[in-house]
């Protein structure tokens, strides 16, 4: 038998270093794609942040219009277009896939000067008039955003309508980059909004990654923050009294000018634990209450009759600038100037004293002055110390007069008294304001008016203010009514007589322990002014959510 | 039947051209290996880069986001905000920072520019100004981020965006 044995010493070093060179290039392939991968991925998250400023632009272009309608509203809708429906959500019909939201189409352009929409149109902002441009930068080649608004529900209150702003801002690549797409990854569609390999849930088939925010505008009316009791901290009401309103230019108050409706009467800026209404059977607010931190005790009890009739929201933004004194002008005895905001108007007034009465030591004051000077140019009078009308003692303040017989002159019977101590009143004493003056009181120390002490015969509280610097306490109390303003932002503040608070409050705290209510003078603010001043923020979210899509568990996914 | 015996004693090797072969493919791969590397390497350090500017970007909006519209228009105001370094420059290497605030769609109305490089870290130097930006609706705001990357390459980022008056502020 032939034994065909054969040795074969070929060797294999060739094959296997061709087979180490192929792992190692697909090692170093797979290494280079995924960081190519992620360095893409990486100009799309720069896009993304892109995209959310070109959103923001958005809301800024729709609260800028808003603002300007109520202010010069002949140009304030330029570039806007209205459509004669509610606005379609989640999708407008034209939409290619259910659920997702584009660009509106059509439509016709906003007149000049035509005012905000009401709830059967909606504007909106094309992208066309609303993009930024990023030349000569990596990845991004452009911004856009389209905005629309609309009433959403046809939530307003006394000061006019909220509305609803959808902004939705995209990047934009170039046609031919690298960047539009970029991955497989998951991640990397969800971050564009991706459909598809060519499909944006928010942008059609412009592939850039699109963020949308929803913001819910408020209407702030022009005029200062303060309503009926404002304060910086609570409010505790205790006894038999209640808080309303009513609008002076219909007369004094009763109950039959009671205004029920007003959305916000009472604003308690940090209540702790403090802030409480009784729940004795009875209405305390007859308007709404707002404030910032632990409910108010009571706040919600149900009645009959409620605690609270109006809306009770939270929080409360309180703001309210303190107050300072007169200063003295350098160099020229008697001559002050002041700067003074009223909380309820919102307007600031500066005044030049280039006179003023000065009163020093105990019975040093008259038993009554004369009210002289304008509304811009006020008399001053200062009391140096303590001001006070006790039992049997009267201070009267006057008008100035024209003519044969002589009549009030209430345009030139302005004065300002500056008392750098406290402001007592109590018993039997008596102070006058004559029917035609209009007098400011800026105290120093604390504010006492007890009994039936304080007659203001204008009967109205805007003639009336008392301006409290400084941290003190405000007292009112006794049988009589009381009718003027307290701004006094650092006092903590006492009504605890039977008489009546006809005007507006605005301190620290406020407790309100005796049988006399408060009624609160509308015509104080512009609350009753339909002119919006400007528009604040009730909610501010980014519109993340996808409405079709699902995660393994069935939940709905939110980017 | 018998049958004579046969052997075959293949005793090949590789020839010396085949070495050279071998090591000139070995040697090209080594170098597209390294080549391959050195792209890596680079293209991390670019994500690195392109991290720290977009952190640059967000923070500096940040800021201007919380300002008021009056305190955008301010010249003083934004270059206080722009003379502060940020957090994540640090792989930003010869950064300049521009700062723009000009009219939303009225180029020709004079912009603020400022500029903060390493010759003007603390005090950004300013190419242009104008007193007048509180009179205008729209603001827009451009920041433009321009440094030497680790390869040497100039890169640029933008980031921008408008302010309409009466947002957040007067």
């Amino acid at each position: 038998m032939k034994n065909d044995q054969t040795y074969n010493d070929k060797g294999s070093v060739l094959v296997i270093a061709l087979m180490t060179m192929t792992i190692l290039t697909m090692i170093c392939a797979t290494s280079l794609y995924i960081t190519s991968q992620n360095t893409s991925a990486g100009m799309q998250t720069a896009a993304w942040q892109q995209a959310l400023t070109g959103a923001e632009a958005g809301i800024d272009a729709a609260v800028r219009a808003l603002n300007q309608t109520g202010t010069s509203g002949a140009n304030a809708w330029t570039n806007w277009k209205t459509v004669n429906s509610t606005l379609p959500t989640p999708a407008p019909s034209s939409s290619p896939v259910l659920g997702y939201t584009y660009e509106p189409t059509g439509g016709n352009a906003v007149g000049s000067g035509s005012p905000p929409p009401d709830t059967s149109h909606y504007y909106y902002l094309p992208s066309a008039n609303l993009s930024i441009s990023y030349p000569n930068t990596e990845g991004t080649t452009a911004v856009k955003a389209w905005v629309t608004i609309d009433t959403w529900s046809s939530l307003s209150n006394s000061n006019g309508s909220w509305y609803r702003v959808r902004a939705t801002g995209q990047a934009t690549f170039q046609s031919n980059s690298v960047y539009k797409r970029v991955s497989n990854n998951r991640l990397d569609n969800d971050l564009r909004n991706t459909i598809t390999m060519n499909l944006n849930r928010k942008g059609g088939n412009s592939l850039g990654p699109t963020r949308t925010i929803e913001a819910i505008l408020q209407p702030v009316p022009k005029g200062g923050s303060a309503r009926a009791i404002t304060l910086a901290n609570w409010l505790q009401m205790t006894g038999g009294g209640s808080v309303d309103a009513f609008s002076s230019p219909n007369g004094q108050w009763s109950s039959t000018y009671r205004d029920a409706s007003n959305p916000m009467l009472v604003a308690e800026g940090a209540t702790g634990n403090q802030a409480k209404f009784a729940n004795t059977g009875q209405t305390y607010v007859y308007g709404g209450v707002t404030y910032s931190g632990t409910p108010p005790t009571n706040i919600n009890a149900g009645g009959p009759p409620k605690d609270v009739m109006g809306q009770v929201s939270t929080p409360a933004v309180v703001s309210l600038p303190p107050p300072s004194d007169p200063t003295a002008v350098s160099g020229q005895s008697g001559h002050y100037t002041w700067t003074y905001q009223s909380p309820w108007s919102g307007t600031t007034a500066n005044y030049t004293f280039n006179s003023s009465t000065t009163y020093s030591g105990a019975g040093a004051v008259p038993t009554a002055i004369t009210a002289n000077g304008t509304a811009s140019s006020p008399g001053l009078v200062i009391i140096n110390g303590d001001f006070t009308v006790s039992g049997g003692q009267t201070f009267a303040i006057n008008a100035t007069t024209t003519g044969s017989p002589p009549v009030a002159n209430s345009s030139n019977s302005n004065v300002i008294i500056w008392v750098k101590g406290k402001f007592t009143t109590s018993g039997s004493g008596m102070i006058t304001q004559a029917s035609g003056t209009n007098v400011t009181w800026i105290v120093d120390g604390d504010i006492t008016v007890s009994g039936s002490s304080y007659s203001n015969q204008n009967g109205t509280a805007a003639t009336d203010s008392f301006v409290g610097i400084g941290n003190n306490k405000f007292t009112d109390s006794g049988s009589g009514n009381f009718v003027g303003t307290v701004n006094a932002p650092g006092y903590d503040g006492t009504i605890s007589g039977s008489g009546d608070y006809t005007g507006g409050f605005a301190g620290s705290t406020l407790t309100i322990s005796g049988s006399g209510s408060f009624h609160y003078d509308e015509g104080l603010s512009p609350s009753s002014n339909p002119a919006i001043g400007n528009y604040a923020y009730a909610s501010w979210f980014e519109d993340n959510s996808d409405p079709t899509h699902k995660d393994m568990k069935g939940n709905y996914v939110v980017y | 039947m018998l049958r004579g015996t046969t052997t075959s004693d293949w005793e090949t090797a590789f020839t010396f051209p085949e070495l050279c072969v071998a090591i000139a493919v070995a040697v090209l791969f080594g170098l597209a290996v390294f080549g391959t590397n050195s792209r890596l390497l680079v293209a991390l350090k670019t994500q690195k880069e392109t991290t720290a500017a977009t952190m640059v970007l967000q923070q500096r909006m940040e800021s201007l986001r919380a300002c008021s519209f009056t305190q955008i228009a301010t010249k003083d105001y934004v270059k206080n905000i722009l003379s502060t370094p940020t957090g994540s420059e640090g792989p930003l290497g010869s950064l300049s920072e521009q700062l723009a605030v000009g009219v939303y769609g009225s180029p020709a109305v004079a912009p603020i520019i400022l500029l903060r490089n390493p010759q003007n870290e603390s005090s950004p130097q300013e190419l242009s100004t104008n007193a007048n930006l509180t009179n205008y609706n729209l603001l827009q705001v451009d920041l433009l981020l321009q440094w030497t990357s680790s390869n040497g390459r100039t890169r640029t980022r933008q980031l921008s965006a408008v302010f309409g008056k009466g947002n957040i502020g007067p």
